[in-house]
Order: C-alpha cells, then sequence, then structure tokens
C-alpha cells in the first residue's frame, strides 16, 4: 500500500504534527502512515482524507 | 473531562504508580535482608535504576506528547499495547509452568512466591521488550 499523504501535507503546507492534532492522532502514526507501513482504521483513514481535502480512495493505493 | 485533562491524570497516574513499584521493590530488598549481600543489591538496584529510567523515558514522551497539543495515545499505540501485553502474558504463563516443573522435577528451594516474583518480573522484562519490538515493526498486521 503507498500513500499521497507526504504529497498533500507539503501541497498544504503542513507539518506531520499539524496533520497529526487536526485528526487527534500521534505524529508517530502518521509516519507509519506515510510509510504505508501502518494500515489505519476507516475512521482515521477518513478523517485524514478529510483533513487534507480528499476522498480516501485517492489518499491510499493499494498495489494489485 | 476533556482529552486533554485525561491524559494530564493518566501521565499523573503513570508516575505515581511507577514511584511506588521502584519504592516497594527497594523497601522489599531493604526488609527482607536481600542488600546484605553485595551481589543481589547491586541487582536489585540495577533493576529499579533501569525501571526509573524506562518511567522517566515513557513520561517524558507523554508529556512532550501533551505539550504539543497531540494525544498520549492513538489507535496505533494502543495496539502496540496490545500485542505486547498478549505475547508477554503467554510469555509469563509459560514461565511459570516451566519454573513450577522445574523445582518440582529437581527438588529446588525455590518457592512458591519466589517462582510468582521471577515470572511476573519476566513478564514485565518481555512486556518492554514486544513493546519496543513493535514499536519498530513497519507492520502491526
Amino acid at each position: 500500500m503507498r500513500t499521497r499523504i507526504k504529497e498533500l501535507r507539503a501541497r498544504y503546507d503542513m507539518t506531520q504534527d499539524d496533520l497529526a492534532r487536526k485528526v487527534g492522532v500521534r505524529r508517530e502514526t502518521i509516519l507509519f502512515m506515510e510509510k504505508g507501513s501502518y494500515n489505519p482504521s476507516l475512521k482515521l483513514a477518513h478523517d485524514v482524507a478529510v483533513a487534507l481535502q480528499t476522498t480516501v480512495e485517492e489518499l491510499f493505493i493499494f498495489d494489485e | 473531562m476533556d482529552k486533554t485533562a485525561q491524559d494530564k491524570v493518566r501521565v499523573i497516574a503513570l508516575i505515581g504508580v511507577s514511584l511506588a513499584v521502584i519504592t516497594s521493590a527497594v523497601a522489599w530488598a531493604m526488609f527482607d535482608g536481600l542488600l546484605d549481600d553485595s551481589i543481589v543489591a547491586a541487582t536489585t538496584f540495577i533493576i529499579v535504576g533501569i525501571a526509573a529510567l524506562i518511567m522517566i523515558f515513557i513520561g517524558g514522551s507523554m508529556v512532550r506528547n501533551i505539550k504539543a497539543g497531540l494525544p498520549v495515545d492513538d489507535e496505533r499505540s494502543q495496539r502496540i499495547k496490545e500485542k505486547a501485553a498478549s505475547n508477554s502474558f503467554i510469555f509469563l504463563i509459560y514461565l511459570m509452568l516451566a519454573l513450577g516443573l522445574y523445582c518440582d522435577s529437581v527438588n529446588s528451594t525455590l518457592k512458591a512466591t519466589d517462582i510468582t516474583g521471577i515470572s511476573i518480573l519476566g513478564g514485565a522484562i518481555s512486556f518492554v521488550a514486544m513493546w519496543a519490538y513493535f514499536s519498530r515493526m513497519p507492520s502491526l498486521d
């Protein structure tokens, strides 16, 4: 799984801390999500997508 | 009570419990006469020192998160704790079983309280090791 979190964070000039604070998680969680190493819950995935003004489908890319 | 206030209460409670555990360990070692033996005394203080360092590290991390407006716990950290706790619990059970069988077969002088204490200590050490391991794991699945 890959994510576009880092790309969209940069677009909105957001740090990992800013995004973590916005969705109510720790910075480490955002870090591991960006690496594609952590599978978030549906709620967290949705919250991150909303914070980055996109959709879950656009944010998380699954390699078939 | 909002989330930040709850986190502050948790940090204070964690520090209080950690201090109580460390104080109890030192008091037990002192009043049980264990500190008369220099090797046991050194081992006790090393273990207590390590426990204190771990408490300071965890407490410091929690305080930094609160100051940054971030939560102390989230879904990922809770999953890490659950995995570490479940694995270390299984290790603790096996350790108690192994020590019990060893005492029965070898006719060791270990008492039931010693077995319990060693197993609990082993469980605590394995929990810390598992927590550190799963924290660094790229995937929790």
